[in-house]
């Protein structure tokens, strides 16, 4: 198998471009010219040892260079493929999408790999000499999984938005990476501050009652590593034209609401003066404790569907070939060629079915805690109904919304009319709302029907949103001509 | 053989394809033309396996593209408009890259290079060839894995005069080693060098055309007249010399029966009382074949 991963088409590819002597001397200068800096600067402080500065500056570069110059060119990874026009040669070329997977993850990194590396080569040979060489060590390696993580994910942000049949193939609008690269940096280093925060304050975090320490930390990264490759896999399966199901997807949000449950116990509830605070374990306990694990997976799977509402970009075609199997039954080739959100919405109706079956269970009503007879959502039991509608219709509208949306012919129009839209729809309306104080109505009522049980208004302006946002979508799909890349012209 | 049925493709409400159906036969140089916007590159993209039809079927040697899109991949070679190059890697490089993508030994590149005549190029980076070079280039990618059907998208756009004659002999050269070929392009006049075979398309569905491999085949064996009672050539047989074939005003066009020299037909014909202004070979082009159907269209 090592010696198929040195054959690797791609990474000798990448080898042959990134790899040239002169290329490696100046990367192992510039960090070996950083290292003396940071020591000879910091040689007088007294508080900081040279270990400490050594290990500091090794992730320092290990960040700069593998995790942001890195993600640069992982996010370009293939989208730069389709710029160049050089991406179908690679989908006829009979390589076996793990072969490409390996060769995508690691073949544009190469350089980068190597000058993070060499610096965590220095960071493990300072370990040793630090006064907790096991933690220290684990760290290192906590970081080297945040680095890759972080190159993972801006490969497979966009290869979500550049992957379909159809798109990447006819594609004649340049591909911009830099929102992924963006988003991945920002979304990854956002996770490195939280375990760094997290070290800091040991035992704050618990899973299903485990406490959380570094080997957690490592392993559960190194979980999300496995499912971001399982993802690239899939959607270069996709791309060299391999038939899919969905079922990995399927097992991604069934392990994602497994594992987002187990922290659901960290959250504060609040009482309704906000004067005392508790934790579902162990002061909530049985249906009670359920009924919040599941709102919070609810909320996983909303933000999910959010996600891949904006980034997901299945071609046109594939959209009617899916929307076809359906009509004629093929519900096969229907799973093979459905979107991923479709999924992802389905997780999130069960779950709030789930959801809201709970909350008219008699049982949730007679082990309340005291403190739970205060939260609003009880009160309205008898509601439940118009909750779920009104989630069904907030989602609705959204998938039209954004469908429409994405489909504008320049990139930057279509991403200032999504700023715009979710802007207006999840921030400047509710604050509309909550400045007239209207009695009875409540802006989440209308626009975030999520914790909140509502009366038979919310899905009924929810429902009028949602019929809006088809009828924009259908006129503008009948009076706009979508072309090969997915984005509209103006048919005569 | 490449056999489409009933093939469409839709973009969104757009139409670029509509039921259509044609057969490319083996051993041929197909021409693929029409206005643009008429679906060219969607027909060349779905017979290439790179996009799945909306409805219908494409054949290449009976298998179907949609149900095993990587067994016509073995059987095909694509070459985009672009031609799809990694500048920054050196002609070896490249087909280096592409013979182990494709699970080919690397003496192939050799015999590859040889065949698109760029052995002594082959250290050279591709950013630094001529667009002709970069055009061979792109064939020996799309040709490494020894395909029996090559389909070109545009290949001679940008090319010069030149450029184009070698590209034209490189088709024919390709075409005798076994290479069915399909060729789209604008420039009519260089594909009646090579083409024998044409297919029109028209808003996405095909146009009936007269222009065959059997017509091209008669092109060295057909001449025309010029003469103020040309009509009078209808009348006249002779099948041991000549069969009259058409007739449009002054000018009557017939065909020479084999073995006969021209000037022996054209003696008789003579002796016949035609008054011949003008005699010569008539010219079976793509361009006339093309401009016909169209207006006919």
């Amino acid at each position: 198998m090592l010696a198929n991963i040195f054959r690797n088409p791609e990474l000798k590819r990448n080898a042959w471009l990134e790899l040239k002597s002169n290329r490696i001397l100046a990367m192992l200068g510039l960090i070996a010219l950083a290292f003396v800096i940071t020591t000879t600067a910091l040689d007088d402080n007294e508080y900081l040892k040279t270990e400490v500065v050594l290990m500091n500056t090794a992730l320092f570069i290990l960040y700069l260079i593998t995790g942001i110059w890195g993600s640069k060119n992982a996010a370009d990874a293939v989208a730069d493929e389709i710029n160049q026009k050089t991406w179908d040669r690679q989908r006829m070329s009979g390589q076996s999408p793990f072969a490409l997977t390996i060769g995508k993850i690691f073949g544009p990194t190469l350089l980068q790999w190597l000058g993070g590396l060499s610096a965590m080569l220095v960071y493990f040979c300072a370990a040793l000499f630090s006064e907790n060489v096991g933690e220290s060590c684990i760290n290192g390696l906590i970081y080297m999984a945040l680095v890759l993580l972080m190159n993972l994910s801006a490969l497979l942000f966009s290869l979500l938005t550049i992957t379909g049949s159809t798109q990447s193939a006819f594609s004649h609008a340049k591909i911009n990476t830099t929102l992924f690269f963006i988003l991945s940096v920002i979304g990854v280093g956002y996770i490195s501050f939280y375990l760094a925060a997290l070290g800091e304050e040991k035992g704050a975090i618990s899973w299903y009652g485990l406490i959380w320490n570094n080997l957690t930390i490592l392993i559960s990264l190194l979980i999300f590593i496995s499912w971001s490759c399982i993802g690239i896999h899939q959607n270069l399966r996709k791309e060299l034209q391999y038939r899919n199901t969905q079922n990995y997807w399927l097992a991604f949000l069934v392990f994602t609401g497994f594992y987002f449950y187990g922290f659901t116990s960290n959250f504060p509830i609040y009482s309704e003066d906000y004067s005392k605070t508790t934790y579902i374990a162990p002061d909530i306990y049985g249906l009670n404790a359920l009924y919040y694990h599941l709102a919070l997976v609810s909320l996983v799977f909303f933000l999910l569907t959010q996600f891949l509402l904006l980034f997901e970009r299945p071609s046109e075609n594939d959209y009617t070939l899916f929307l076809q199997a359906l009509r004629k039954g093929k519900f096969k080739k229907a799973w093979q060629n459905a979107p991923l959100w479709f999924s992802a919405v389905s997780g999130l109706v069960l779950s709030l079915l789930l959801l809201f079956t709970l909350q008219i269970s008699e049982l949730v009503r007679h082990q309340l805690p005291h403190i739970f007879r205060q939260l609003e959502i009880l009160k309205y039991q008898h509601n439940f109904a118009w909750s779920f509608l009104a989630m069904v219709f907030l989602v609705l509208r959204d998938v039209f919304m954004t469908r429409t949306l994405l489909y504008r012919s320049k990139y930057k129009n279509k991403l200032l009319s999504l700023a715009l839209y979710y802007a207006l729809i999840y921030w400047a309306v509710p604050l509309l709302f909550m400045i007239g104080a209207r009695q009875n109505v409540t802006a989440e009522n209308y626009f975030l029907p999520f914790f909140r049980a509502v009366g038979w208004f919310s899905p009924v302006v929810l429902a009028g949103q949602a019929l809006v946002a088809w009828g924009l979508q259908r006129r503008y799909f009948t009076s706009h001509t979508i072309n090969s890349n997915g984005a509209s012209d103006i048919s005569s | 053989m490449i056999e489409i049925k009933n093939l469409s493709f839709r973009f969104g409400s757009h139409q670029a394809l509509r039921e259509l159906s044609l057969t490319i036969p083996e051993g041929s140089i197909t021409a693929l033309v029409g206005p643009n916007g008429a679906g060219k590159t969607t027909l060349m993209r779905c017979m290439s396996a790179l996009a799945h039809p909306s409805d219908g079927q494409v054949l290449i040697d009976g298998i179907d593209t949609a149900e095993d899109p990587h067994a016509c991949h073995r059987l095909l070679g694509f070459l985009a408009d672009n031609f799809g190059l990694y500048e920054d890697l050196t002609i070896e490089q490249a087909l280096a890259y592409f013979a182990a993508a494709h699970q080919v030994g690397p003496e192939r590149i050799d015999k590859v290079l040889a065949q698109v005549n760029l052995t002594n190029k082959k250290q050279e980076q591709i950013k630094s060839l001529s667009r002709g070079m970069r055009q061979r280039v792109g064939i020996a990618q799309a040709i490494i894995h020894m395909p029996k059907y090559l389909i070109l998208d545009e290949p001679a756009s940008g090319l010069d005069p030149e450029a184009r004659i070698q590209l034209a002999e490189l088709f024919k050269q390709l075409n005798q080693e076994g290479i069915t070929l399909l060729v789209s392009s604008h420039i009519l006049a260089e594909l009646d060098q090579y083409a024998n075979h044409l297919i029109v398309l028209k808003e996405g569905k095909l146009v009936e055309t007269d222009f065959s491999i059997d017509t091209a085949a008669q092109k060295d064996s057909t001449y025309f007249i010029e003469a103020v009672n040309a009509s009078l050539l209808s009348n006249l047989s002779e099948p041991t010399l000549f069969n009259f074939i058409a007739n449009e005003g002054e000018t009557a066009i017939f065909s020479i029966a084999a073995g006969t020299p021209p000037h022996a037909a054209l003696q008789y014909l003579l002796q016949q009382g035609i008054q011949v202004r003008a005699f010569g070979k008539h010219s079976v082009n793509i361009q006339d074949a093309y401009l016909k159907t169209i207006k006919n269209a």
